[in-house]
């Protein structure tokens, strides 16, 4: 195997083509003439093969090239993809997986590949090839040329005399020569020294050809093909990896005009282009216009290199440096310190007099401004979109929905939208247990839904947006709905709610409580009772909230909402004792002064204060975490009132310092466990301040 | 049009002169590689221009029973299937 580091750039670029390749056999299924996917496919597993073969796993290497080779033939249109491909290639993904990633199952690993070989073979129509004809892989693929080595390219120029076929030669087969040392990107035929049909003399050659070429092979060894035509012909090989220089599977890294791509496809050659050229000046209409008015290409072929051109640009904006996220936590929490480090010099320009406090508050000021924009600036690095997320579940809900005999499509709306990194990280399993709810207590079974009246298949939607600063996730499913009354019922067995409750939100926000379910059985997807509530604290984990919508027969929508960013808030400073605390400028909604009159002890409820005709349980941070402070009295301190989950609470205080910024840092649970605390931040006289989490805050005080 | 098995300088004479009559007598030229295993360039280079001048007469040209291996050769020779 090859070494660390390669193998470490190996299996994360696997991972990812496997991602893809997951996704796009999944959308095949659905589309299986799809001519675009197909390819995709095909070249997602030539890349998985020629990188594995490079890396040193051989296995891999070996097992990919028959799915290319299978995939050749569907590309080809010699085998129709069908139900019996598709499992083939999603058991394929899974072996590779398993091989790459997780090796617990190396026992039977052997046994399955030459199961999964045979099975390729099978719908192949061929018998497998012997270890020996396959054991060149590293010569292919130019391992022998140094581990690492990168592709290179080369442009030929071959223009061939008019009596070369005279001698025996075939410029075709030398051409064809050549794409034994590697892969004929681009073969373009000098159509101009072709001569009129009717004026030719099919004796005599025409042919000239410019190709683009990727070898691991040096220059000599493509001059040796064209050894025997060198001298009487005019060959030109020429160097051009940087122009050419791949990234990925993105193509290659220079935008295209529609000429060049008409010229590549071979519809025109550069004589050609520059004439149309002109003309599309003159003219002042669209290139393609005029191919398809001189009769050059037709509309079809126009659109086809149309939306190769949009393809490429699209591809080349998302073109991204891979880096360590752990470098990108390293620059955030650098940056935390400069932050921290300004307000220090704030706090230090207090002090000065009059003068010297005016520069250096004026020097800060511009610093400030940058640093503002160097934070906005990383944090949308941090920012990734949620569309690869969303298509992981394409697989899982394909799979599952066969399991239980379902039909079910996954749709997938606002891939586009980003979220902070550590959000997507985390995000995954929350959303997976909503995904599998909805197939499984969702979702009818085929026969179930046409008796209703509904589409035999029933449609899970993934749908992400941004609102009012915050993202939203909305999981939506056409199903049956959740039974009200059956909920309640439950509910009421357990002792959750009493027997008269009719609020249809507090009967639903029951399927959160651990442990409940109102499915008796126990299945392998679902009815253990365990999920929802997992959901719900992993989103409260994540500063988030999640709300149920549903309608019996109808469906459910869960909607997931988020902060942006988990890195830093903006934050309201406050002061209880000596201490500061903060409160996510988020959840509060005012600051207000109680009247004497209107702070209440009731039974049940402890202290509340009245607030705009409705009275709101008070929290007194001081007797919440221990802080020793001088106002007892709620009519003489200041009330933060916050909300959480459309639950409002009053937060007592000394005082008001202000909002700023705030760089989030995790404390460790030996420090605290409580749910109130999410984080601390670091002031800039050094000082720690204590950041109040207003869910778990509210979930403490219903606990009390 | 049948086109011959292997297609060489040595047949592409015949070639030449039966595509031309179909180019001259009918409005669909539909070129039959089924039973096809090779052409060489000098087939290739009749089938570029050829394609060119059914065009400019308004016609259309057609290659069926292509294999995937034929096509690569076509691919590279030029050629692009309709």
């Amino acid at each position: 195997m090859g070494d660390t580091g390669l193998t470490e750039v190996f299996l994360n670029e696997s991972k990812e083509i496997i991602g893809n390749l997951e996704n796009d056999i999944i959308t095949l299924e659905e589309n299986r003439d799809n001519q675009e996917i197909i390819n995709r496919i095909f070249r997602y597993f030539h890349t998985l093969k020629g990188s594995s073969g490079i890396a040193g796993f051989n296995l891999i290497y070996e097992f990919t090239h028959n799915l290319e080779s299978l995939f050749d033939k569907v590309r080809s249109g010699d085998i129709k993809v069908s139900k019996d491909i598709i499992d083939i290639l999603l058991d394929s993904i899974d072996w590779i997986k398993g091989e790459l990633f997780d090796r617990s199952d190396i026992d039977c690993s052997a046994e399955i590949k030459i199961d999964l070989s045979k099975r390729i073979y099978e719908c192949m129509g061929s018998i497998p090839e012997s270890e020996e004809e396959n054991g060149d892989f590293l010569s292919e693929v130019g391992a022998y040329s140094g581990v690492g080595e990168i592709e290179r390219y080369f442009k030929i120029n071959a223009i061939f005399k008019e009596n070369i076929f005279s001698n025996g030669i075939d410029p075709l087969m030398i051409i064809e020569d050549l794409g034994g040392f590697g892969e004929v990107l681009i073969s373009n035929i000098d159509q101009k020294r072709i001569p009129d049909f009717y004026k030719m003399d099919p004796e005599k050659n025409y042919m000239s050809w410019e190709i683009i070429i990727k070898t691991f092979h040096d220059e000599m060894k493509l001059r040796d093909v064209f050894l025997f035509v060198m001298d009487d012909n005019k060959i030109e090989i020429e160097n051009v990896t940087e122009q050419y220089a791949e990234v990925k599977d993105y193509g290659y890294l220079t935008e295209k005009k529609l000429g060049e791509i008409l010229v590549e496809h071979g519809l025109i050659n550069d004589t050609d282009l520059e004439e149309i050229v002109k003309e599309q000046e003159t003219l002042k209409i669209k290139l393609g216009d005029i191919v398809v008015q001189k009769g050059i290409a037709s509309t079809k072929q126009v659109d086809e290199a149309l939306q190769e051109q949009f393809n490429i640009k699209k591809k080349l904006e998302n073109s991204t440096v891979r880096v360590d996220s752990v470098k990108l936590d390293n620059l955030m929490n650098l940056l935390g310190e400069i932050v921290i480090g300004q307000a220090s010099l704030h706090r230090v320009s207090e002090d000065l007099d009059e003068a010297e406090s005016f520069s250096l508050k004026n020097a800060l000021y511009g610093l400030d401004r940058v640093t503002r924009e160097f934070q906005e600036q990383i944090m949308s690095i941090r920012m990734v979109p949620i569309g690869p997320t969303f298509e992981q579940f394409k697989r899982f809900v394909r799979d599952t929905a066969h399991t239980l005999g379902k039909e079910i499509k996954l749709k997938v709306e606002g891939g586009d939208t980003e979220l902070d990194k550590t959000v997507i990280e985390k995000i995954g399993d929350p959303l997976k247990h909503m995904i599998r709810n909805a197939i499984g207590h969702g979702i009818e079974i085929s026969s179930e839904r046409k008796a209703k009246g509904k589409s035999s298949a029933g449609t899970i939607t993934l749908k992400a947006y941004h609102q009012e600063g915050n993202v939203f996730i909305d999981v939506i499913d056409d199903g049956e709905g959740i039974s009200l009354s059956g909920v309640k019922k439950k509910g009421v067995a357990l002792g959750l709610i009493p027997v008269d409750e009719n609020s249809k939100e507090k009967i639903i926000s029951l399927i959160f409580n651990p442990g409940f379910s109102t499915t008796d059985e126990v299945g392998s997807l679902s009815g253990r009772g365990v999920g929802m509530d997992v959901v719900k604290t992993n989103i409260e984990e994540l500063r988030g909230s999640v709300e149920v919508k549903s309608k019996e027969g109808e469906g459910t929508l869960i909607r997931i909402k988020m902060p942006l960013t988990l890195a830093i808030i903006e934050g309201m400073l406050v002061k209880v004792g000596s201490s500061i605390l903060i409160i996510p400028l988020l959840s509060v909604i005012e600051t207000i002064q109680v009247k004497k009159n209107d702070y209440r002890t009731v039974e049940g409820r402890g202290e509340v204060i009245l607030v705009r005709g409705e009275y709101i349980s008070l929290v007194r941070l001081n007797v919440l975490f221990g802080l020793e402070t001088e106002i007892t009295n709620p009519w003489e301190a200041l009330i933060v009132i916050v909300e959480s989950d459309g639950e409002r609470i009053g937060i007592m205080i000394d005082d008001l310092i202000g909002q700023q910024q705030i760089v989030i840092k995790s404390i460790d649970n030996s420090i605290t466990t409580s749910r109130s605390i999410s984080g601390a931040t670091i002031l800039g006289d050094g000082r720690v301040a204590l950041i109040i989490d207003i869910h778990g805050l509210v979930e403490e005080i219903k606990n009390y | 049009m049948k086109v011959a098995k292997e297609m060489s300088v040595k047949n592409v004479n015949n070639f030449y002169f039966s595509l031309r009559e179909e180019v001259e007598s009918s409005n669909h030229v539909v070129l039959d590689f089924s039973d096809t295993v090779r052409i060489d360039s000098s087939t290739a280079q009749i089938i570029i221009s050829a394609s060119k001048k059914v065009m400019e007469l308004g016609k259309s040209i057609r290659f069926i029973g292509v294999s995937s291996e034929l096509e690569k050769l076509l691919k590279l020779a030029g050629i692009k299937l309709q």
